[in-house]
């Protein structure tokens, strides 16, 4: 339970951070996304308690979820700076949430129809696989954000960033065997797994961007010393 | 395509990406992007381009 709560509150980090940067957004389409949100998370829970498996730490941690997103989302409207960007970054955006979306949806079908057809035997949970899903969307939006140079205040301090991803992701992998219980708990495993992976290739691909943008800097001021 | 023509109205002004993108509003690489070919600007910006240029859209973008 703790590691979903560190990860909620790393990523939030970074996601409020990122959304600061921009103007604010539409206040309609925000109110229909949570209003969606909130209805098949209530459809979820109403599932789970009619059924008699439902828990009042999954009811807490289903409304967390939505706060969460309400908090981002109507953060969104009401606090954008409007600092910062520009239309090739605003397109650049809207092109990595596209594809990390398409990832995210073809992995969560993939990883249903690899569950039904195995006969009960896929070895990891509902609770892993949405994890891995869920994690490799997010990592996908953020190299492909990165890599268009979508957000300015990660591409000033690439370096920087490159490292803390890095460092986190291989925290992550390391301490993703066995936990302070010395007992392995797959379901936490494969959740460690998927998040330091995916850490880890945002700060390779950081890592390697910054290399680039220092020599493509280099070579542009050599070009314009020899304009000039 | 390389937009050479902005690039070279750019450096006759003296001017870095850095100061022409500070001047149309947009960011470094914005500017980066469209003189290497790898964003085709919008009408907008492309006006914004030229009026700080002091170039018409078909000195600086017109392909030839």
């Amino acid at each position: 339970m703790s590691h979903i709560v560190d990860i909620m509150l790393l990523q939030s980090y970074y996601i409020l951070k990122l959304r600061m940067e921009d103007r604010n957004m539409n206040k309609k389409t925000v109110f229909v996304a949570l209003a969606i949100l909130i209805a098949v998370v209530a459809v979820l829970i109403g599932i789970s308690l009619a059924s008699g498996t439902g828990t009042t730490t999954s009811v807490v941690i289903s409304a967390g979820f939505v706060v969460f997103a309400g908090i981002i989302g109507l953060g969104s409207v009401y606090t954008g700076f409007g600092k910062a960007y520009d239309e090739r970054m605003l397109k650049a955006r809207s092109d990595a949430a596209f594809l990390a979306f398409l990832v995210t949806l073809m992995l969560i079908m993939c990883a249903g129809f690899i569950s039904n057809t195995s006969d009960g035997a896929f070895p990891l949970s509902l609770y892993a696989t949405s994890m891995i899903c869920a994690m490799t969307g997010i990592s996908t939006f953020v190299i492909l954000a990165d890599m268009q140079d979508a957000y300015l205040s990660i591409s000033q301090k690439r370096f920087a960033n490159s490292i803390s991803f890095f460092f986190l992701g291989l925290v992550m992998i390391i301490t993703s065997g066995v936990g302070t219980d010395r007992v392995i708990n797959l379901d936490r495993t494969a959740t460690l797994l998927a998040m330091g992976i995916g850490w880890t290739a945002i700060g390779l691909e950081m890592f390697i961007k910054s290399a680039a943008d220092r020599k493509a800097a280099s070579v542009e001021e050599a070009d314009e010393e020899s304009e000039a | 395509m390389k937009n050479l023509k902005l690039k070279s109205a750019r450096a006759a002004l003296d001017l870095s990406q850095q100061e022409l993108a500070d001047r149309v509003g947009v960011s470094r690489q914005t500017i980066n992007a469209i003189e290497k070919g790898d964003y085709n600007p919008t009408i907008k910006l492309c006006l914004s381009i030229c009026k700080v240029l002091g170039k018409t859209l078909d000195e600086l973008f017109w392909e030839e």
